[in-house]
């Protein structure tokens, strides 16, 4: 339901507008309470923190709020205008009557006993709430019951729970009723039986005098006490006492009789104490303003409204239109009246306060509550002894004429939310439907709903079926579970529009997001090549061993290059040259077997030089099996060098490996003795004499860098020779020197001299040795590499020309 | 006697295995995965054995017994320290114990990352840009016309290169079209120049690599040499 924040009529869930005046409905998923901020559901009038109202009152015709929309199990859940159309609780019957079949059929299928249905029916205390309803109550916990709620056993606790703040304002009014019913239907008593009862006792009787339903209505003094007699029966299925669930009950301590003491002693007891209002009106003042403000709780939302407000207009004001339509309106107004207040209540004659409808003879009955319904002429009152409001409350007789709902809105005397059209009405039934709360239609089956139901609801949390038990079929057994423990559904919020260049992109990662994990690659299995077809590489590959061999075998330079030293060379020459002897000189070499093939002829050129000077080498390597290559070199050129006969250690010191990658270097950049304590031999640093002296890289004279890669020269360069400003060269392999010859054309020279491969040693060579020519076994692998350069250039020309012939041959056929 | 059967010994061996990689040229076969096998374990193998006799018991085990048998207990705590940060490198390995070697690779990534970070700064991108700016710079080295022609070169390359890679530009704005036609010509020039040092790099290596082939050429040609006794 969704209630209108405008005049608070419930209009269903899904309702844009309201059905009473047109009021725009939000669709608003929570209301926030006015009072305390929190946010409650829409269905709730007031909050379930701190009771405060969540939607303005109705107003009367005076201006004044009225009491809350009905809610729950009391049918209509439309607020009126009290004057108009206010509902009498004696719709509750014709409510409950209104219980469709699938609900009947369903409490009766869900009994444990066949004859439970019927047992209803026909008033069985034991049997007023059916099991499955029982069933249902479980889920929720139970409160305590109070004292003097003995109806509170009877009504499931979960059916408590639902009241609304107005139902229980509504209730507490009730409760000296409802105490007066207990024990007792007599609406559905036999009609024999009733009449017995009326003939027996005299119209002096309470009991007797008026049905029991009616005496129920006598609000205080007998509620205890008179609980024995025969009670009015509110419900049409004779659930007298307990089908009036204990929410209807006002606590214990709101069942004071509200007798005033002047009450008028020619009343009825029973009216006396009701309070309402006799043919002589200035008797009638069954309430007193101050024990009514005492006993009635007015609502928080009204009290902050109009503050000012005196308690008893207050009171006038908070009193529902089903009170008003009793007559207890009058009997405020006359208290009103005679307590000389200045704003008179505008008076109403007695039949216009009290349900019309039910004095009008031509309300259509339906067969069973016509069948429920006592005869009027069984009631044993005699007519005179009834007041006129009485006497409108009296049920229609059977032999009355019928007039269909319609001409009873159009005369006004109907409500209009009472008024069912003929589509409405099912001939099977005989009963109009009635507005069957929103709860209760969720317990409906899905098979038996209509597809009007389904698509009118929109329930707000997935509501899941139950699986198995009792209740299997049905949805929305704990909807407060649902929304309590269910998470939050959430919404799909559209998000940002992707371009449309993006969308095949975003498809494809989508794609791939969802593809299955790839199971481990398998192995390639390699296609059978023919070996015809791998001969013509094979044969390359022979030419080009052969090609390269034949200048090694030959031993001697085939061509005659004169040397051209480049200017990098000549400032490694330079920079070596300038040395002293006994000088210490770090080198790096950071190459490993694997290009030592290259390398090697580089280490021999630089580090021979350096020992023709006489320099002290000392060798380090950033890779493992740097020093074991090192070694090799090393020891070969310090055979026959000039301090050969004193040993070669004199001339070179092989530290060894030096780990850390670029921390290392670092680090020998600060302390020698801390990155490299000992040798390649394990010998100290102390016991070496090539290093005596040396305590860090600013201690040697010129850093050379043999390096097969980059990333060495690189370290070097960054965190030796710049920072500690260290003269460093380098002698690089040929795919380096891209890279290391940017460091020499700085400025600075962060590389004071570079050579590169073979070629650069082979200059480098000259250099050393002073010949304009180049000689020697590097010349001779120059030669070799040239021979290789040939066969390459050969089968790259030979390549192409074979593609483009076969390109040109496939074009012209 | 003995050191002259190893050496023989070791030479046959590496002539042995050098052809098993050659034999690669002729499709994948045992002989080279048993070669390559060989040379991966012995690297391995070796780089151990370096690695203990090189670092781990001259820059541990011998200072920490030491250090231990001298009192030195601020050594002691400094050794200790290092020697638990290696040990819980071995934890990486294990599924569940992974996490307590994060330590030690955290401390080495960290320093390395500064290290490194600060020396490409200072050693490399501040030299570099400065180089490639000082167009008269080269005059001094190269002469006035080819030192004027290879800074403009080197100036040129480097613009051109980095104009190439301009991904982000707006669209709006007065200079827009001269600004395009600036990235769109300029850049080109710049791709151009990467091409060719690729091309260069390319070339060096394969010279490097063809130097790598005739040095071991020469190795068995010298090996088989001294076999014959020649």
């Amino acid at each position: 339901m969704i209630y209108c924040p405008r005049c608070g009529t419930a209009n269903r869930e899904g309702s844009k507008f309201c059905n009473d005046c047109g009021q725009k409905l939000g669709t608003h998923t929570r209301i926030k309470c006015p009072h305390c901020g929190i946010m409650n559901s829409v269905q709730n009038v007031f909050c379930d923190e701190c009771g405060g109202r969540l939607l303005p009152a109705p107003l009367d015709a005076s201006g004044a709020e009225v009491g809350p929309p009905i809610k729950g199990l009391s049918l209509p859940t439309k607020a009126s205008a009290p004057e108009e159309d206010a509902p009498d609780e004696s719709e509750a019957p014709e409510a409950a009557g209104d219980m469709p079949a699938w609900l009947r059929a369903l409490g009766d299928s869900w009994s444990d006993e066949p004859g439970a249905g019927a047992a209803r029916e026909e008033g069985d205390e034991g049997d007023e709430i059916p099991d499955w309803l029982q069933d249902l109550r479980a889920s929720i916990p139970a409160e305590e019951p109070g004292e003097g709620q003995g109806a509170d056993d009877d009504v499931p606790d979960w059916l408590r729970e639902l009241r609304s703040p107005a139902e229980k304002q509504e209730a507490e009014l009730l409760a000296p009723i409802e105490g007066h019913n207990e024990g007792e239907d007599a609406w559905l008593e036999d009609a024999e039986q009733v009449e017995e009862e009326a003939g027996a006792q005299g119209p002096e009787s309470g009991g007797g005098e008026l049905p029991d339903w009616l005496e129920a209505a006598n609000a205080s003094g007998e509620q205890g006490e008179e609980g024995e007699d025969e009670g009015p029966a509110f419900y049409a299925e004779g659930e007298a006492e307990d089908a009036a669930p204990d929410w209807i009950d006002e606590p214990e301590e709101q069942r004071e009789p509200p007798v005033a003491e002047g009450e008028g002693a020619g009343a009825p007891e029973w009216l006396a104490a009701l309070g309402l209002p006799e043919e002589d009106e200035e008797e009638g003042m069954p309430f007193s303003a101050e024990e009514e403000a005492d006993e009635d709780e007015t609502p928080a939302g009204l009290d902050d409204e109009e503050p000012e407000v005196p308690a008893y207009e207050e009171e006038a004001m908070a009193t529902p239109e089903w009170l008003v339509a009793l007559g207890l309106v009058g009997a405020v107004e006359d208290e009103a009246a005679a307590s000389g207040h200045e704003e008179p209540v505008e008076e109403e004659p007695a039949e216009e306060e009290t349900l019309d409808w039910v004095d009008e003879e031509e309300i259509e009955m339906s067969p069973e509550a016509t069948a429920m319904a006592p005869p009027p002429d069984t009631l044993g009152m005699p007519e005179a002894e009834l007041p006129d409001w009485l006497e409108a409350l009296r049920p229609p007789e059977a032999e009355a004429e019928v007039l269909s709902g319609e001409e009873l809105a159009e005369a006004g005397e109907v409500p209009d939310w009472l008024v069912l059209s003929a589509d409405d009405m099912e001939e099977d039934e005989g009963l109009a439907r009635a507005d069957i709360p929103g709860w209760l239609l969720a317990l409906k089956p899905l098979e038996l709903r209509e597809e009007e139901d389904l698509e009118e609801e929109t329930p707000e949390v997935e509501e899941v079926p139950e699986e198995g038990g009792l209740l299997a079929g049905l949805i929305g057994t704990l909807p407060v579970e649902m929304l309590i423990a269910q998470p939050r559904a959430v919404t799909a919020t559209g998000g940002p529009e992707l371009p449309s260049a993006d969308t095949p992109q975003a498809r494809l990662f989508a794609e791939i997001v969802r593809r299955p994990p790839e199971s481990p690659p398998k192995p390639m299995v390699q296609a059978e090549v023919p070996l015809i077809a791998r001969l013509p590489l094979w044969i390359i590959y022979l030419v080009l061993i052969a090609v390269v061999t034949v200048p090694l075998l030959i031993g001697e330079p085939v061509l005659v290059r004169r040397a051209t030293p480049l200017p990098a060379e000549q400032s490694l020459y330079q920079g070596i040259e300038s040395l002293e002897a006994g000088s210490p000189v770090l080198v790096a070499f950071d190459y490993d077997p694997t290009t030592s093939g290259e390398m090697d002829v580089l280490a021999r050129s630089i580090v021979g030089h350096l020992m023709d000077r006489q320099a002290r080498v000392v060798a380090v390597s950033l890779l493992p099996a740097g020093p074991a290559t090192a070694e090799m070199v090393l020891d070969e050129l310090a055979q026959g060098r000039a301090g050969d006969a004193d040993g070669p250690d004199l001339l070179y010191a092989n530290l060894g490996y030096l780990p850390g990658q670029v921390a290392a270097v670092r680090l020998l950049g600060e302390s020698i003795e801390q990155a490299l304590p000992r040798d390649f031999q394990a010998t100290p640093l102390a016991e070496l004499e090539v290093a005596a002296g040396v305590t860090d890289v600013q201690s040697f004279a010129l850093i050379v860098e043999l390096a097969a890669t980059q990333d060495t020269l690189r370290w070097w360069i960054e965190q030796a020779g710049t920072p500690y400003d260290v003269p460093l060269s380098a002698g690089v392999s040929a795919s380096v020197e891209p890279i290391a010859r940017a460091y020499y054309e700085t400025e600075s020279r962060q590389l004071e001299g570079l050579i590169a491969g073979v070629p650069g040693a082979a200059e480098y060579e000259a250099l050393v040795s002073g010949e304009d020519v180049l000689i020697g076994p590097t010349a001779v692998r120059l030669d070799a590499q040239l021979a290789g350069h040939l066969v390459f250039v050969l089968v790259l020309v030979v390549g192409a020309v074979a593609r483009s012939t076969r390109r040109n041959a496939g074009r012209g056929q | 006697m003995e050191a002259a059967l190893l050496d023989t010994a070791g030479t046959v061996v590496a002539i042995v295995l050098t052809l098993f990689v050659f034999s690669y040229l002729l499709g994948d076969n045992v002989l080279y995965r048993l070669a390559e096998h060989l040379f991966i374990g012995a690297a391995v193998g070796y780089a151990a054995v370096v690695a203990f006799h090189n670092v781990i018991a001259p820059k541990l085990v011998t200072p920490l017994v030491t250090a231990l048998a001298g009192g030195d207990w601020d050594s002691v705590l400094l050794l200790g320290i290092t020697l638990v940060l290696g040990l819980l490198l071995l934890t990486k390995p294990m599924k569940r114990l992974s996490w307590l070697g994060s330590l030690s690779v955290a401390l080495l990534l960290g320093v390395g990352a500064a290290l490194a970070i600060g020396g490409a700064l200072l050693g490399t991108l501040i030299p570099q840009v400065e180089a490639a700016s000082d167009v008269m710079g080269y005059t001094d080295r190269y002469g006035p016309g080819l030192g004027l022609f290879s800074g403009l070169v080197v100036l040129t390359g480097a613009t051109g290169v980095l104009l190439h890679f301009y991904f982000g530009a707006g669209r709006e704005g007065r200079l827009v079209g001269l600004r395009n036609s600036l990235v769109r010509v300029w850049g080109g020039v710049g791709r151009w120049f990467i091409l060719v040092t690729f091309a260069a790099i390319f070339a060096a290596t394969f010279m490097s690599r063809l130097s790598v082939l005739v040095g071991r050429v020469q190795f068995l040609l010298d090996a088989v040499r001294g076999l014959l006794g020649g």
